[in-house]
């Protein structure tokens, strides 16, 4: 590559990417920001889809650089089957997470991947999901082949063993569209032949008024299906002696059928099937409105989804790719540069540099001598090195930390409906009970009738609706500002939270980007070339950092170059020697004067040093102070103590902050809490959080990408979003109070109907025209005080 | 009057047709994607140029 130095054009765009560039780099007389972006314009070019650059203005990103390597595992057909959604003799259809996909284009470009390649048969882009369904001969070009091509356009596939798990989850979708639909036309009808009778049939036509009847029976049948998944959950929480919300529901909508077919088959009435129909038909939406997800995200990512899916193996001199499960202790495996070691190991190899920042939150790379342990989740930097396994997979440290507290299932006890429900099926059946009783005494033949009448009425049909929807529109308003909530129920899971705890690194800091200032002597240009020729031999972070800082000096020959693990970087130019390091090893002793982290010398003179700071996200202070007043806050960092001042000057006065937290420290840490009675929330990044934000009573992961791996929580948030932190967590603990409004409203038309229903007054008119009313006013109700409270608590896009 | 019976019956299979039609929709997965057939019908479909290519002087 040619340097160009003294050339700043900053117009310049790369026409792939849009990056600003120097414009050295050229094809066809288009400016490339790199040799990446050059060679995707190329394929792309050369396969006559140029489109795909008038679709959208620089749809492209950027290119890491592509191994081919990182496939090389998806040429074991074993690992192949398991990721193929159907495959015969020759075609194979996968379905792949593509996480670059971002505009129409994008979309264009891998619809017509055929166009590229002949071997892919059709390609499906879902944009919400984020993903391609591809259909391609396997046997002439395998999977490995297709994810390098897709990494060759800048569309690299994410692979990983959720990968597998997706494909048993894909089915059983669209089981409530039907169930909507199906009872949305059986109400519709039912409410068609139940006219006449709402505007009195005269006794004339007594026989349309049967045929109507009988009609509305026949077509309500189907809307038992449509109910069918409220019987289940009642007779679930049944065998399980608990009472859920479901409970009154079946009962109501049994009473409410049998009463009904009673009614029309002995012919004394025209029965409730219009109220039937449309209480069904109201749940049914409730449900749906509530079913909203946020597709393109995962929230139950365990450990493994960061793991690769398999590795190679060395036997006896030769290299195998095995699945992850099957590796055993003793095993020999191949690591590259940027691969995660798999299981607990010993390096076979001299030496290396391990990046924990997975398991510990510690950016630094590790320095690791031969026969040293290295813990599974460790990223290994620098050449490839051979490791004996020691632990499978399953045994390693953070597998036995990650099921260590694995999430129950079940009904949730603590959701608020639930607690209700419970009561209020007693105090219903109380109801039932004494107006049986009444009138058994005072006149026995209308007995039955009220009973049935009461559980009817009673059927918590708006109180049912008044949590999917409070709950759904809260989702739906914190979506639009980058907060993700996993479902609807983890809006309840916000009011009871006592104890706010913060991770450092990548949470309240930016990752990777961060400050770096240079103290010292004015430097030569011939010290800044030597500097850089040093730096940019090297892959350590700081190395890389110093490299960006020195933008524009040129790199040169140095007549020799070493590098030596865990001290700095030394070479020779013109007789001189560099060094740039650890104060201790530069110095030979320990730099008190200044901060510093790495020095930079010239024959043992110091020229100056570097300093990182790490940089803290905006109005994180102002944030905090608002905050504080509710909440007890601590933050586990990581890292060392070298951040303590200025972390105490962005946190209130009596926050605790902990340093040199290892993920089991943190998770222990709010297992104390937990048992001191305080409810926990966890906001963390990255896995060595992952625990603490499952043993949390609420886990929020942060990340500037969202695309990213995040790990598994209840809640995805957009970094850049943390600066209106205290104005999401204010908004939901106020929506407690509009719940609990709309809950009082629909005790307010229970109370009315049980009035009625008891005295025996219950007409199929003033059923009808109740149930739907309550439900509508809930619904409105909530979705209007949601919204005002949204806008008054200055929550706008 | 009991012309009723019969626009009573055929308004019934109508409103059925379109019942079915909506379950055919659903299993059929038109509701499994409802935002990138938005994308997709807005490009073009133009005859593939790969043929009529030049190679590009570098």
């Amino acid at each position: 590559m040619q340097q160009s130095s003294g050339l700043k054009n900053e117009a310049t765009q790369c026409y792939h990417c849009g990056t600003n560039c120097t414009g050295s780099i050229e094809f066809s007389g288009k400016p490339f920001c790199c040799e990446g972006c050059k060679t995707v314009f190329r394929i792309i070019s050369e396969n006559g889809l140029d489109d795909y650059y008038t679709l959208e203005k620089f749809p492209g990103k950027s290119l890491s650089t592509t191994e081919d390597d990182r496939f090389a595992y998806l040429e074991n057909e074993q690992i192949a089957d398991t990721l193929y959604e159907f495959k015969d003799g020759e075609k194979a259809i996968i379905t792949l997470k593509i996480p670059d996909v971002h505009c129409s284009s994008c979309v264009w470009l891998l619809e017509n991947l055929s166009a590229i390649n002949k071997n892919v048969l059709d390609c499906r882009v879902n944009f919400i999901r984020k993903e391609a369904t591809i259909s391609f001969l396997y046997k002439t070009f395998s999977l490995r082949k297709l994810a390098v091509l897709l990494s060759g356009i800048g569309y690299s596939p994410m692979i990983s063993a959720s990968n597998q798990k997706e494909k048993e989850r894909k089915k059983h979708v669209g089981g409530i569209n039907i169930k909507l639909g199906l009872a949305g036309f059986c109400f519709g009808n039912v409410m068609l032949l139940s006219f006449p009778e709402y505007f009195g049939i005269s006794d004339l036509d007594k026989s349309f008024a049967d045929f109507f009847s009988y009609l509305n029976l026949i077509i309500s049948l189907p809307v038992l299906y449509s109910a069918s998944g409220y019987f289940i959950s009642a007779f679930a929480a049944l065998k399980q002696k608990i009472i859920s919300i479901d409970v009154p529901i079946a009962l109501g909508i049994t009473a409410l059928f049998l009463r009904s077919s009673y009614e029309v088959l002995f012919q004394v009435g025209p029965g409730f099937f219009d109220s039937f129909t449309g209480l069904v038909f109201f749940l049914l939406i409730g449900k749906w409105f509530q079913g909203k997800t946020y597709e393109a995200l995962s929230f139950d990512r365990d450990f493994r989804s960061y793991f690769p899916l398999a590795v190679n193996r060395e036997v006896n001199g030769d290299s195998e790719i095995v699945p992850l499960n099957d590796i055993c202790k003793g095993d020999v495996l191949r690591i590259r540069n940027q691969e995660i070691i798999p299981a607990d190991s010993k390096l076979l190899s001299e030496s290396t540099r391990i990046n924990y920042s997975f398991v510990s939150g510690e950016e630094d790379p590790i320095s690791i001598m031969k026969n040293d342990f290295i813990y599974a989740g460790g990223k290994q930097i620098g050449a490839s090195i051979l490791v004996e396994v020691l632990k499978p997979v399953s045994q390693g440290y953070l597998s036995r930390l990650w099921e260590r507290n694995n999430p129950q299932q079940g009904i949730n006890h603590a959701d608020i409906l639930n607690r209700i429900g419970k009561y209020f099926t007693i105090i219903v059946l109380i109801i039932a009970t004494l107006s049986a009783v009444f009138w058994s005494v005072v006149n026995p033949s209308i007995v039955w009738e009220t009973v049935t009448a009461v559980l009817i009425v009673a059927c918590p049909c708006a109180l049912a609706l008044t949590v999917p929807f409070t709950y759904g529109n809260v989702v739906r308003i914190l979506g639009r500002f980058g907060v993700y909530l996993k479902n609807t129920e983890t809006v309840g899971k916000f009011f009871n939270i006592t104890h706010l705890i913060f991770d450092k690194t990548g949470t309240l800091t930016l990752s990777g980007a961060g400050e770096i200032a240079y103290n010292g002597s004015e430097m030569s240009d011939l010290q800044r070339n030597v500097l850089f020729s040093l730096t940019t031999g090297s892959v350590h972070p700081y190395s890389v950092k110093i490299s960006n800082y020195l933008k524009g000096a040129i790199k040169m020959n140095l007549d020799s170059f070493s590098e030596i693990h865990g001290k700095g970087l030394e070479g020779v130019f013109n007789g001189n020697t560099y060094r740039l390091g650890a104060p201790v090893w530069v110095l030979g002793k320990e730099d008190t004067s200044e901060n510093a982290s790495v020095i930079y010398t010239e024959n043992n003179n110091r020229i100056g040093s570097f300093v990182f700071k790490p940089q803290y996200r905006e109005g994180l202070k102002e944030q905090l102070s608002k905050i504080k007043p509710d909440f007890n806050i601590s933050v586990l960092s990581g890292d060392n103590e070298k951040e303590r001042a200025q972390l105490k000057g962005i946190f209130p006065p009596d926050t605790r902050i902990l340093f040199n937290q290892k993920p089991e420290d943190k998770l222990n840490y709010i297992s104390k809490l937990q048992n001191e009675n305080e409810k926990v929330l966890m906001i963390g990044d990255g896995l060595n959080d992952a625990p603490a934000l499952i043993q949390s009573d609420l886990g929020i992961s942060v990340t500037d990408d969202i695309a990213v791996f995040t790990p598994s929580s209840d809640v995805i948030m957009d970094g850049r979003n943390l600066s209106i932190f205290s104005e999401v967590l204010n908004f939901i603990k106020n929506t407690r109070k509009i719940l609990i409004s709309s809950i009082l409203i629909s005790f307010l038309y229970n109370i009315v109907g049980l009035s009625f229903a008891v005295t025996g007054n219950l007409t199929p008119l003033f059923a009808a025209v109740l149930m739907p009313l309550s439900s509508i006013s809930v619904v409105v109700f909530t979705s209007v005080s949601v919204f005002l409270l949204a806008h008054f608590r200055k929550l706008k896009p | 009057m009991t012309v009723i019976y019969i626009l009573i019956f055929v308004s019934v299979l109508i409103a059925s047709g379109f019942l079915v039609g909506f379950i055919w929709a659903v299993k059929s997965g038109q509701y499994d994607d409802t935002y990138t057939p938005s994308v997709r019908i807005l490009f073009d479909k133009k005859p593939n140029k790969k043929e009529e290519y030049t190679k590009e002087k570098t």
